[in-house]
């Protein structure tokens, strides 16, 4: 079965991971999860993930650091940031670094979250399709 | 209205010195209550309730000091002035008299105006003791509200540190809670026929994906109970917490009370730090507030986590045991330690070695006071490898 993208879910509660990947299965996408960032980084380096779900406190390595150096390693993979603890710096930090945004949670319905999957996978098309000109063009 | 006007009882066996007494004191507007017979005058002090005595001091049958020690004995009596009347000869009995348990003495023949004066004095002291008495007793009162107080407030500052751990708790199962249930909704087209109220997910109902809908339930349903579960175990804990404790003090184990604050402390502050305990034996029977004790473990706890800024967590050992008619409680941590400099000053309400606005300083005055309201002791040192130790002695409850 041909999967529209590959999206890595990156929290350290279980039952986050288990939901979220239950839902983007559902909508077609391949899913990947992780605890940490560290966990995180080890699965990119071995798999394509296109977009990164990821929470911003976790142990052993954060969101935060996750998103960095994903920004510097995987520019094209899209990173949707989810936070507990809705404070400025931990928002100002998602925006600098380049995040396509932070959802806070608690988050009661999937509204937000699919609105910045569908975009992310909407500027990832728009650029596949860029490259697909290209490779018809004759030299 | 009428000024309560005060009785003064006459006792004097001569009936011509009692009359001119009698007459003097109505006339300095006293109610007057004469008695002859000094036999007969402990009955009516003890019937009629005199606010002042005026004794004779040779009396036949009861004497003067005699009739004095009698009333002294009286409860209701006792603390109401006595004053002697005696003649220039027996001046030198002034000792016995005072002995006795009189106020003063006046010396016959009694000089009207001088009486008047020394009635109204010692009226007036008496009545300023009295005043005296119930101020101090509504201000201890009020002093014991106020430390009750205190203690609460304390105890809901340590709720405010919790707060944002707790809502963070809470946010994690609600989240994927509130996930589940709208998968759950997704599912319900896939499964059986679509109304119109039903989500446009634009999935299509095939077996594959009505076995993902099916198998998928079947994992989410259980989470969702476990996520229920863990934000209702919060709420009570919370609730447990914030209530306010029990004015009269009960008995207690306080190994339950230990491990019920380090089940609070584990839950709330989870990563920040690891508790180990060592329990001698699993009953040790206390006589007081347990939650007031709970609320000092968890001050205790709470302190040894912040103690350290990084992200490393705090290794927290508890050990509890009992020896003769104490129980001995130690809480040790391996933070930085207590600066020498400070270690006089943590007792003090208000000193706090946090930035301003993070914590209030209560915490260990809070913690000393409460002691003191169970009759135990709190000291602290620095362990000899780092940290700081804070042991605590409880006496036990007296075996029935």
């Amino acid at each position: 079965m041909q999967f529209k993208y590959q999206i890595l879910i990156v929290d350290d509660e279980k039952n986050i991971r288990d939901m979220l990947s239950t839902h983007f299965q559902l909508l077609g996408y391949k899913t990947f999860t992780a605890e940490n960032g560290q966990q995180a980084l080890e699965i990119m380096s071995g798999n394509k993930c296109d977009m990164l779900i990821s929470d911003i406190s976790m142990p052993v390595m954060g969101g935060e650091q996750l998103l960095r150096e994903v920004r510097k390693d995987y520019p094209m993979t899209h990173c949707i940031m989810m936070t507990g603890y809705v404070r400025m710096e931990n928002i100002l930090s998602c925006m600098r670094h380049g995040a396509e945004t932070c959802i806070f949670k608690p988050f009661s319905d999937f509204n937000e979250m699919d609105e910045a999957v569908k975009s992310a996978a909407a500027h990832l098309e728009h650029w596949e399709a860029k490259l697909g000109m290209i490779l018809k063009m004759k030299p | 209205m009428d000024k309560y006007a005060e009785k003064i009882l006459i006792v004097d066996d001569e009936a011509d010195s009692l009359d001119l007494l009698r007459l003097n004191i109505k006339k300095l507007g006293y109610d007057c209550i004469a008695m002859q017979d000094s036999r007969e005058a402990l009955a009516c002090a003890k019937q009629n309730l005199p606010d002042l005595i005026l004794l004779d001091f040779m009396m036949p049958g009861l004497t003067g000091v005699e009739l004095c020690a009698l009333l002294k004995k009286e409860k209701e009596l006792a603390h109401v002035p006595v004053i002697f009347s005696t003649g220039v000869g027996e001046i030198s009995k002034k000792a016995e008299a005072f002995n006795a348990g009189a106020v003063d003495y006046i010396i016959k023949p009694i000089n009207a105006i001088e009486l008047g004066i020394r009635i109204k004095n010692h009226l007036s002291l008496f009545q300023a003791r009295r005043e005296l008495e119930q101020y101090a007793l509504n201000m201890e009162k009020l002093a014991n509200e106020r430390a009750r107080q205190l203690v609460h407030a304390d105890r809901l500052a340590t709720l405010g540190t919790f707060l944002a751990c707790v809502a963070h708790e809470i946010s994690n199962p609600a989240t994927a809670l509130g996930g589940n249930i709208c998968l759950i909704e997704s599912f319900l087209p896939l499964l059986g026929p679509k109304t119109a109220n039903d989500k446009n997910m634009n999935i299509g109902k095939n077996e594959g994906n009505s076995d993902f809908a099916v198998n998928s339930m079947r994992e989410i349903i259980p989470a969702m109970k476990d996520d229920m579960k863990r934000i209702n175990c919060m709420v009570e804990n919370l609730k447990c917490f914030s209530r306010k404790g029990h004015q009269e003090k009960k008995q207690f184990n306080l190994i339950d009370c230990v491990n019920n604050s380090i089940e609070l402390c584990s839950k709330i502050l989870k990563n920040k730090l690891k508790i180990q305990c060592s329990f001698v034996s699993q009953k040790v029977f206390l006589q007081g507030h347990q939650q007031q004790i709970e609320q000092v473990l968890v001050n205790l706890i709470i302190n040894a986590a912040e103690s350290v800024s990084s992200e490393k967590p705090v290794n927290i050992e508890i050990k509890v045991r009992s020896e003769g008619s104490n129980a001995f409680i130690s809480v040790s941590d391996d933070g930085p330690g207590i600066a020498p400099e400070n270690m006089p000053k943590i007792w003090d309400p208000f000193f706090t070695t946090k930035s301003p606005g993070k914590g209030t300083g209560l915490g260990l005055f809070i913690v000393r006071t409460i002691m003191e309201e169970h009759g135990g002791t709190i000291t602290v040192d620095n362990n000899q490898n780092g940290g700081a130790r804070f042991d605590i002695i409880l006496p036990l409850i007296n075996a029935v």
